[in-house]
């Protein structure tokens, strides 16, 4: 099974998946709303039956304990117990638990009800705090209350206290703010007395929103329609959710939430399944759970009942903020109770509430809320990448709201049919609107709460590091703060009152960081290396981990690579270098944070951490992809470029969530691991020396002299993100270049006159350097092409074919990764032919202008300058001028790389880019977003050969090819994928080869294809009268990067082959000579031969073609590899990189030269002298006299 | 060219195979075309809602003269019958005017007994709504039928009294309860002979309407003589239900198979006999309990220290003792108080227990003291 196949299956698993959700998701809701229908049918027939009277006299009736936890309700407490007194029910024991109210909620029961304490015995069968004093009333009118004062604890710990003081069996617990229909109670007791096979364990009611609602004296007079939209907007909800969702569930026997605010529970369950959690914010949904959960595990059966009668109403949250934090809460709350009881995820061993309402929870109302973020973030990315297909996002759109109206709708006409409770047309034309906003603005608030839920869980601190008794608020020091807390952990042992967080003013925390850094330096520092440490090795785990993983991957994908455990090795050295430097800087900045606020610098640690991890990750897919390590050329990309390639290639979903997924790892990782990471004292001391020497020791430096030495195994041992910003650091920051002509390193010109070991180094005749820092004399010693030619009465048709990607490393006799150009090197044979030829740029940036220019490469390449380009003599305008006609072919669109800008410079006649071409051409196969570069390469010749020329002109036609571009997709692909297993045989390979070749199938059989396309051109070419007086050039623009590379000067390296019908002669030619020196001797060769004017002044940077047989170099010249890095530099046989000094062998192999200073300075100053001019150029100096370019150009 | 990296992709764009443009397009039409079907029928709904309160106000309003008349009169008076206009036979002759005719009725004659009951049941027959309800009765469904059933009971149709009685063993609860209510309601406790055959569980929520409908009727000397029987019903509810009626009628006759029942494997019913034999107690029956505790789970062995805090003597102090070191808080609570209730010198010794102890017995002996001095 190879990657693409995994991918693929990737891709379907994910496709499958979100369309399985949402298919899901929309039955789920149609089944939903069915159910209800069915259920709410049947209980409205049953309820006609019931006369609930009977049972609120009946001396038969059960007994029952309302339970209703106060805190702080002093306002309302009096009006609230009353409303609770005057329940219709004679069986009843109202227990109100007043849980540590700090206001006079306890005086006013007291008064109001003549209450007194009494001796009373607390069973704490469930664990709660402690009850400070029970109170009953003196007054008999007020026999059935019980007031509870005790120690607070929160919601679930009152309800606990209730659970252990209730003298009933049945009980329900109540917000005691909340407004009771007359006969609730008895319509939430009755299902408890209906039981018979199956035990019922609770009963919950339908709450609705009383805002605006009219209440007199704790009754509901007047039901209205909330006058607040946030208040409607719930009403809806409350509606869906009730009538239809907890309908539906009831029938199913699924329910896993009775509101809090009103449910009855059987007391024996509740107390033997251990009662309200405290420990979550979600306790009534975690009680029903886990009563669910003991019942299961117990193997007895059971139902939750539900009453869809509208029994309670309670206000609700009519402003962003607090409907922000309800929505966040009850988020938390199903979180946490999930994760509780997580064992019941799809066990069948827990039946339907296992399989089906577990999972509902968890995929629909607990990632539900991600999944709609992530799906919105997912559409920004996508809607700025502008892969977005508006068409289609908005249908699905409309689809979805249309849905979700519906829905509202169907809901709005089940309260309609069953109790009706907004009776006017208006009232319910309101609630239709408001349904209709929901998508837009109530539903995105919705969703941001339970987000922020979500960012909640994941930054809570539960230490109690962070939280403060009340009153500390006048103590300011950390010597204090320090006991408060040791205080309040002492404390914590034992029942206290909830301790409540508050925060340090900036005053208090200016004075802490004073005392901090003043009286004791050396502990805070300590505490924070500590706190640090446990981030920095999840750090470094992560890091070694995405080490590993790089490594594997590129063994799967690429075979093991040369000198594999010194790759491994210096791997790991190079990273551990990162994490150091990273580490120094990354502790400064934490320090600093840390002494103000401690959980800031975490957070920033955190968000630190995981960018750089991100960063690294991609880098190392890049590299894995591309075989070369990215550096500051990303940023010499413009925006439409990236756009372009990446639109090319096509986002895939897949990968986009699997990336999301790993961000959400990564995070995790850094909230959760670090918690469980002890850093004692010893550990803290060894981390911070090991630091203090790493840095000192210069690990990086140590490791670079380690390199393995093959090119590919050195960029695979370095660490891709070190090699990253330091690259972009140098981008942004470059070094001046040295303009002194007295430094030890200045060797006078680049083209220097110094003799070359083998030879001599060609130079140029400088005109007014102070003026034009490249303009020079020509003469005919350019001309080294005569003596090869026929010559033919008219001046030739001149074709320059450039292959992309075409390196010598694979084609021609020789190729050390095989010929795997057949027809190409067959070509050679009849040509003159550079087998050491270089490019001048690594990447397609720099072919028009280095070829047809030989010009400079400014600071991104010469093309880069857009629109400033300079004017200037090429070969194109020059033959222009001499009444050629000129034309440029390719099969992509000609803005990428500003080529159509270049071109248009030089005053070209056609361009034959994709968009001209017509209708009855193929297109490359599309990628995932339905791009395609454009025309595969047999396409773009027989375009080429299509276009009519006039026989009575010469004309000099450029061909860019792009098929052997990345992503390597080209038509026929099966065929040549085979055509590539035919062509190993061929050359002989034994297994392992053809395996190592094998993991680049696409990148060889891509070749072919372009090879078998210059073959049908030729081919077709040799049919037509102008092919004998037509001379072609081949040559590749760089040497593809996507086939491991052997050395730096590999990338460069090419074949240059001149074929024409008018050669006297072949020959083949081991001299170097580069891109720069076509032009010159082209140029000088058609003066000399054809009388064609040239000038003899240019601003080329070539000295002309070397003919020598032999294996030298005269020529001095930069290389530039991306459109940032310029760091390569070839004179005569030398060749430096960086500060990397190599020996160019005949083979053009490198070898690296450590103690050959002199050689080292002088290619460091003939390159300096490049860039002084070049910067020279940059800052505004012309190539060229305009008097030339008014000549030559301006015809 | 720049390269491309993680992007690369040769599958066409999946999703499009899934879900095509055209087929959403019709998705949206369907689903608005159905969100204005609703809107409209919620508009329908209310309009044909607020119609119904008016037809049914109207016809009440012409019910009222007649109800009033029944209510006042005497029943000789009313013996040749109401005065109906032949235009209110005519409204009668629609199904809905009926059942709400009906309903309004069904709701007085719950409220009324005697002389004007009686004349609401006259004018029910005159207006010739027995037919209307009978009708019911032969429906397939459920709620038409208990509904049937209902009014034909209310109404004292005793006549239909077999046909009802033949469905207080429906397989279906609603008409089973309906059933039964009727045939008590018709024939008082002699109704209870359902009893006899019922295989259908009789629910709490039942046995409570049950029990409040028999209240309405005389007493029936007959009971003891069918409740041994009922007691050994392989219907557990039944025997639940059959305690209860021992107990509310306090049926002192059949103590012994009451404390037969003790031994049931129900807990249910168990515990039914602990309450029951609290209100038919012979001097044995506290220590019978007593001696029963052991046998039983920790529910009813509360049940048992409660009921024998009511009618315990002396005779059980020393068990009671035994239970003040029980592990369990609550029981050791429960026998507290029990003991405290049913020894002379309880409170005392429990006092001195409380010293002597101190912690949770002192608290306990706190709360018994102030729960007996209430």
């Amino acid at each position: 099974m190879n990657w693409q196949t995994i991918e693929n299956i990737l891709f379907a698993i994910l496709s499958y998946g979100i369309f399985i959700y949402s298919v899901v998701l929309v039955l789920s809701y149609i089944f939903i709303g069915l159910f209800s229908i069915g259920e709410t049918n049947t209980y409205l027939k049953k309820n006609s039956f019931t006369d609930y009277r009977l049972l609120a006299a009946s001396p038969h009736a059960p007994s029952i304990s309302i339970l209703a936890p106060a805190f702080n309700e002093g306002n309302t407490i009096i009006d609230n117990v009353r409303s609770l007194l005057s329940i219709y029910y004679s069986n009843l024991e109202l227990i109100i638990l007043n849980d540590g109210s700090t206001d006079d909620t306890l005086e006013k029961l007291i008064e109001a009800y003549e209450l007194k304490p009494v001796d009373f015995f607390v069973n704490y069968q469930i664990p709660t705090k402690k009850v400070r004093n029970v109170y009953r009333s003196t007054n008999p009118v007020y026999n059935k209350l019980v007031v509870v004062d005790k120690i607070n604890g929160g919601k679930a710990d009152a309800l606990n206290v209730g659970v252990n003081i209730a003298t009933n069996n049945y009980l329900v617990c109540i917000d005691v703010d909340c407004i009771l229909e007359q006969d609730a109670l008895l319509k939430m007791i009755k299902p408890f007395l209906e039981q018979t096979d199956k035990k019922i364990i609770a009963s919950g009611g339908v709450v609705r929103v009383a805002n605006s609602c009219i209440v007199e004296h704790g009754q509901l007079v007047k039901v209205r329609m909330p006058e607040n939209y946030f208040a409607r907007m719930q009403s809806l909800e409350y509606i869906r959710s009730f009538i239809l969702g907890r309908m539906a569930w009831s029938r199913l026997n699924g329910l896993m939430l009775i509101s809090g605010a009103f449910g009855a529970f059987d007391k024996e369950v509740v107390i033997k399944s251990g009662g309200y959690n405290h420990n979550t914010v979600g306790e009534d949904m975690e009680l029903v759970v886990r009563m669910r959960r003991y019942l299961e595990e117990h193997n007895e059966a059971y139902e939750v009942k539900y009453i869809p009668d509208p029994l309670c109403w309670t206000e609700v949250p009519s402003t962003t903020e607090v409907l922000s934090r309800q929505r966040n809460r009850w988020l938390r709350g199903t979180f946490e109770t999930l994760k509780m009881h997580r064992i019941m995820f799809f066990n069948p061993k827990y039946h339907l509430m296992g399989v089906i309402s577990y999972p509902f929870w968890f995929f629909f109302e607990l990632c539900a809320p991600l999944i709609e973020f992530f799906g919105f973030m997912f559409f920004l990315i996508f809607a700025v990448l502008g892969l977005i297909y508006w068409d289609f996002f908005f249908i699905y759109l409309v689809f979805v709201i249309s849905f979700g109206y519906l829905y509202s709708a169907f809901a709005i006409y089940m309260e309609i049919i069953t109790y009706n409770q907004y009776k006017k047309r208006t009232e319910v034309a309101r609630l239709i609107l408001t349904a209709l906003t929901e998508p837009f603005y109530f539903h995105p608030l919705v969703v941001w709460s339970a987000i922020k839920g979500y960012m909640y869980l994941i930054t809570k601190n539960k230490g109690w590091g962070e939280m403060t008794r009340v009153g500390f608020g006048k103590r300011t020091t950390a010597s204090k703060i320090a006991e408060a807390v040791a205080t309040a952990v002492a404390e914590a042992t034992e029942p206290m009152e909830k301790p409540q967080v508050i925060r340090l003013t900036l005053w208090q925390r200016i004075t802490k960081l004073y005392y901090d850094i003043k009286v004791r330096p050396f502990p805070v520092l300590r505490a924070g290396f500590k706190d640090f440490s446990r981030y920095a090795i999840v750090f470094t785990l992560l890091f070694f981990i995405n080490r590993i993983f790089e490594l594997a991957f590129d063994a799967y994908k690429h075979g093991i690579p040369q000198l594999f455990w010194k790759v491994i090795g210096l791997s790991f050295l190079k990273d551990i270098s990162f994490i150091l430097q990273t580490g120094i800087i990354g502790f400064s900045i934490f320090f600093v944070i840390y002494i103000f606020h401690r959980r800031t610098a975490r957070i920033f640690l955190i968000v630190l951490s995981v960018l750089l991890l991100i960063i690294q990750v991609g880098l190392s897919q890049y590299f894995t992809t591309t075989l070369v390590p990215l550096g500051a050329d990303v940023w010499g990309y413009s925006w439409n470029d990236i756009k372009l390639t990446v639109g090319a290639a096509g986002i895939k979903i897949s990968l986009v969530l699997i990336f999301v997924a790993f961000i959400g790892l990564i995070i995790a990782a850094f909230v959760f691991i670090p918690r469980k990471i002890k850093v004692n004292n010893t550990w803290a001391f060894c981390l911070f020396t090991a630091l203090i020497l790493g840095i000192s020791f210069d690990v990086e430096n140590k490791a670079n002299k380690l390199l393995p030495g093959q090119e590919y195994s050195n960029n695979l041992s370095i660490n891709k993100s070190y090699y990253f910003f330091s690259a972009t650091l140098d981008h942004f920051f470059p070094a001046k270049v040295n303009q002194d002509i007295y430094t030890d390193t200045y060797s006078g010109d680049f083209n220097s006159d110094e003799k070359a070991e083998t030879g001599t180094i060609a130079t140029h005749h400088y005109i007014d350097e102070q003026e034009y820092p490249f303009l020079h004399t020509i003469d005919s010693s350019a001309d080294v092409l005569s003596p090869f030619f026929n010559k033919s009465p008219t001046p030739p048709n001149i074709v320059i074919v450039l292959v992309e990607g075409l390196g010598r490393a694979f084609t021609n006799k020789g190729a050390y990764l095989g010929n795997f150009t057949p027809f190409i090197d067959s070509l050679a044979e009849k040509s003159l032919y550079w087998e050491n030829f270089l490019s001048e740029g690594g990447r397609t940036f720099a072919v028009l202008p280095s070829f047809m220019g030989s010009l400079p490469f400014a600071k991104n390449g010469f093309c880069e300058l857009g629109d400033r380009m300079p004017q200037h003599l090429s070969l194109l305008s020059l033959l222009k001028y001499n009444g050629y006609n000129t034309s440029f072919n390719v099969g992509c669109v000609s803005t990428f790389d500003n080529m159509n800008i270049y071109l248009k410079k030089n005053n070209i006649d056609v361009i034959n880019d994709e968009p001209t071409y017509p209708a009855n051409y193929v297109k490359m196969p599309a990628s995932a977003s339905g791009f395609s570069w454009g025309y595969g390469d047999k396409e773009l010749f027989r375009r080429f050969l299509e276009t009519k020329q006039n026989p009575q002109q010469p004309y000099a036609s450029v061909v860019l090819t792009v098929s052997t571009h990345s992503p390597f997709f080209i038509n026929e692909q099966d065929y040549y994928l085979q055509r590539f297993e035919q062509r190993m045989n061929e050359l002989g390979f034994d297994e392992a080869q053809k395996n190592e070749h094998r993991n680049y199938k696409y990148q060889y059989a891509s070749i072919l294809f372009t090879n078998d396309a210059v073959r049908n051109f030729i081919n077709e070419y040799s049919k037509r009268p102008d092919f004998a007086n037509t001379v072609f050039l081949i040559t590749g623009d760089h040497r593809m990067p996507e086939i491991p590379m052997i050395s730096k000067l590999d990338r460069y390296h090419v074949p240059l082959i001149i074929y024409s019908p008018l050669l006297k002669r072949t020959a083949k030619f081991s001299s170097v000579s580069t891109h720069f020196d076509v032009t010159p001797s082209l140029a000088m060769w058609l003066k000399r031969s054809y009388g064609l004017q040239m000038p003899s002044a240019v601003n080329w940077m070539g000295t002309g073609l070397d003919t020598a047989r032999n294996f030298r170099n005269i020529h001095a010249y930069p290389l530039m590899q991306t459109k940032t890095d310029l760091i390569d530099f070839v004179m005569g046989n030398y060749m430096i990189n960086g500060n990397d000094l190599y020996a160019i062998n005949s083979n053009m192999d490198l070898t690296r030269e450590t103690n050959n200073d002199a050689e080292l300075l002088k290619l460091r100053g003939a390159f300096d002298k490049f860039k002084f001019k070049n910067n020279q150029f940059l800052n505004g100096y012309k190539l060229v006299p305009d008097s030339l370019i008014q000549k030559y150009l301006k015809k | 060219m720049i390269p491309v990296f993680f992007l690369q992709s040769r599958n066409p764009n999946a999703f499009s195979k899934y879900i095509r443009p055209e087929y959403l397009v019709i998705g949206i039409e369907v689903l608005l075309a159905n969100f204005l079907v609703i809107i409209a029928i919620i508009y329908l709904n209310l309009y044909l809602r607020k119609r119904n309160f008016f037809y049914k106000k109207e016809i009440n309003q012409q019910l009222e003269a007649w109800i009033t008349k029944a209510i006042l009169d005497e029943p000789d008076k009313v013996e040749q019958g109401f005065e109906i206009p032949r235009k209110f036979n005519r409204v009668l002759k629609k199904f809905n005017a009926r059942q709400i005719v009906i309903d309004e009725l069904v709701a007085i004659r719950k409220e009324l007994t005697g002389a004007a009951a009686k004349n609401i049941i006259v004018l029910y027959e005159q207006l010739g709504l027995k037919k209307h309800s009978l009708n019911k009765l032969s429906s397939r469904k459920w709620h038409v039928k208990s509904k049937g059933i209902m009014e034909l009971y209310i109404m004292d149709q005793n006549d239909t009294l077999k046909r009802i009685y033949k469905n207080t063993n429906s397989n279906n609860e609603f008409i089973r309860m309906e059933a039964q209510i009727g045939v008590i309601h018709m024939t008082g406790f002699d109704g209870l002979r359902f009893l006899d055959v019922v295989s259908y569980p009789i629910t709490e929520w039942q046995q409570i309407k049950l029990l409040e409908q028999l209240r309405l009727s005389r007493e029936d000397g007959q009971l003891a003589m069918h409740i041994p029987k009922w007691l050994r019903s392989k219907n557990d509810t039944v025997v639940v239900f059959t305690l209860k009626l021992a107990d509310a009628y306090q049926q002192f006759s059949v103590h012994d198979e009451v404390v037969k029942a003790l031994q049931h494997p129900n807990e249910m019913v168990r515990i039914q006999a602990v309450k029951t034999l609290v209100r038919i107690a012979n001097t044995f029956t506290p220590q019978i309990l007593a001696e029963h505790y052991e046998n039983e789970h920790f529910t009813n062995r509360l049940n048992i220290l409660d009921a024998i805090s009511k009618i315990g003597t002396e005779e059980q102090a020393w068990f009671l003792i035994g239970l003040l070191d029980d592990e369990s808080d609550v029981i050791k609570l429960k026998a507290g108080k029990a003991f405290a209730a049913c020894f002379k010198y309880g409170m005392e010794a429990l006092e001195e227990r409380g010293k002597a102890k101190k912690g949770a017995y002192q608290k306990i002996y706190l709360h018994i003291k102030a729960e007996l001095g209430r």
